[in-house]
């Protein structure tokens, strides 16, 4: 059906917002690709063959694996008992840092892991050790600190798809004579897959897109795509470089998280039509 | 069994531990009289707010931030809400590549949707102004509003649009009188949670914040790089405490557990 114009009006401010983004991205393609001899893949030679960029590269996505695998251990249970306390005050008390600007968040985490923060005044109090031990500007720091920010994200994925598993399916398996193991692998987890797959589909691209946490927690020689795009822009302004690292970066989260989709279509298959 | 649940909820206790103690650290750390941030901080004043609440650099940043945030907000909800209105009334070619365009900035990791962002502003010469950063915050805030609005929208029964049409009602005395007030609670979450949004956001600002315009985020965040003093704890206390009233206000307006379904669209 055609729009009428009354409604193509209305439709116009949201139209040029998505022209505006698209204007936006088709400049970043075409100052990655277009170079002083016309069209032409330089830019993207230029990163593979750098030692370092590959290894930034490699080290980004090492690190939203690791960061999507705790986020998913820790945020089912955490789901778990959200759903069972019943309380609206729990769910409350997971969602309220997402209130709070990263930044602050990764404050936070720097006056907690810092050589003179509380982990280490705790330890040099009880004399467990002598010197501040290195917990920031590392990797340690980092993982800290983004899956610190990226869990009330998944606990609420997991747990909108926890929260409408039919519960006589887990007694009537328990009743039938099995285990709470063989039930919850059986019964529960693949019937909350939808909502892990979910969770670790957004916590891996918000990982790899990841600036400030990496740029304040982690180490100068160890980089992530986004606090290198930040350095590139900021530091040194080389627009190209950080160009080119931008669309990498783009085009590989979309195949990291493609096996995740391919994975939910599986296993949306799988599962019985839901009864209502 | 006993064990086990005794074991989930140490577990699920020691989760809370951990996704508020950063915060609640910060709001301790605000009240030290040390130059340099240590914790914990060896007595407590209120030497940092002073400092802050004296110093026209942070105010400036806090006002830049306000408005920036009050512009977005109110462009973002009056462009979706008559996006959603059509969306949710028509059928037309194009409008589920419409409704996962708008989905878009979602998709796009952060560090490269802040590179479009910055080849867009350059494009258009708004790098560094108020009218850059609006445009910008406008996109990036643009799928966190629409998604709500839709949703208000089709729990309106439209039979009250038409019922009072065919009383004689004309349609912009139906829209003020039947549809605005159906669908406010909506609007406030959407407007109050662009506004937050757009008011925290960091990532993309680094990028497009100028020598003579910076938000109050970029500023914490270039003076944790610099000199890190315990001011930044400060100013970081008193954002969230602004940012809970608000939301405090408008929980009390719309409900709370609106508030929380909005913001899970993530």
């Amino acid at each position: 059906m055609r729009l009428s114009r009354a409604a193509f009006l209305l439709l116009l401010p949201v139209l040029g917002m998505i022209l505006s983004l698209g204007t936006g991205v088709f400049a970043l393609i075409e100052q990655s690709f277009v170079g002083a001899d016309g069209l032409s893949l330089k830019a993207f030679q230029a990163f593979v063959s750098r030692r370092e960029a590959m290894s930034v590269f490699l080290y980004t996505h090492q690190m939203a694996l690791l960061v999507s695998a705790i986020c998913v251990v820790v945020s089912f249970p955490l789901a778990v008992f959200l759903v069972r306390k019943q309380n609206q005050a729990y769910v409350l008390l997971i969602m309220m840092p997402l209130l709070v600007s990263i930044v602050v968040r990764t404050y936070g985490w720097m006056v907690i892991l810092g050589p003179r923060g509380l982990i280490n005044a705790a330890l040099m109090g009880a004399g467990i050790t002598t010197a501040p031990i290195r917990l920031m500007f590392n990797t340690t720091g980092v993982v800290i600190g983004l899956v610190h920010i990226y869990i009330p994200f998944a606990t609420l994925s997991i747990l909108t798809v926890y929260s409408k598993i039919d519960r006589s399916l887990v007694d009537g398996a328990a009743a039938l004579g099995a285990g709470p193991w063989r039930v919850f692998s059986r019964i529960i987890l693949p019937l909350a897959m939808p909502g892990v797959i979910a969770a670790a589909s957004i916590v891996y691209l918000l990982t790899i897109g990841a600036v400030v946490t990496p740029l304040l927690l982690g180490s100068i020689q160890q980089m992530m795509l986004g606090s290198m795009i930040y350095d590139q822009m900021l530091v040194t302004f080389d627009f190209p470089s950080a160009g080119s690292a931008a669309i990498i970066l783009t085009l590989s989260a979309a195949l990291a998280i493609l096996p995740l989709q391919l994975a939910d279509r599986w296993v949306t298959r799988k599962l019985p039509a839901e009864r209502s | 069994m006993r064990t086990r649940s005794l074991v989930l909820s140490l577990f699920g206790y020691a989760a809370l531990v951990f996704i508020l103690a950063p915060i609640v650290i910060v709001v301790i750390a605000s009240f030290s009289p040390a130059r340099y941030m240590e914790f914990p901080p060896p007595s407590l004043s209120l030497r940092w707010y002073r400092e802050v609440l004296g110093s026209s650099d942070w105010l400036g940043a806090f006002g830049s931030s306000i408005v920036l945030a009050f512009c977005v907000a109110t462009a973002t909800t009056a462009a979706c809400f008559l996006a959603a209105l059509v969306t949710t009334r028509r059928r037309f070619v194009g409008k589920s590549l419409l409704e996962m365009l708008v989905q878009a900035p979602l998709l796009l990791p952060n560090a490269a949707l802040a590179m479009a962002l910055l080849a867009l502003l350059v494009q258009i010469k708004g790098r560094g102004t108020l009218g850059g950063l609006w445009i910008a915050h406008c996109i990036l805030v643009m799928p966190f509003v629409y998604r709500p609005l839709v949703n208000g929208l089709r729990q309106f029964d439209l039979g009250l649009e038409e019922a009072a049409m065919t009383l004689g009602s004309p349609p912009l005395r139906t829209f003020r009188l039947i549809t605005l007030p159906a669908i406010k609670p909506s609007l406030i979450t959407a407007f109050a949670f662009s506004f937050i949004i757009s008011f925290d956001e960091v990532t993309a600002s680094v990028f497009l914040v100028g020598v003579n315009y910076t938000t109050l985020p970029v500023k914490i965040l270039s003076d944790i790089q610099s000199d890190a003093t315990p001011a930044i704890a400060a100013v970081s206390t008193l954002l969230m405490l602004l940012t809970m009233t608000f939301v405090t206000i408008v929980s009390r307006m719309v409900g709370i557990g609106r508030v929380i379904g909005s913001r899970s669209g993530h």
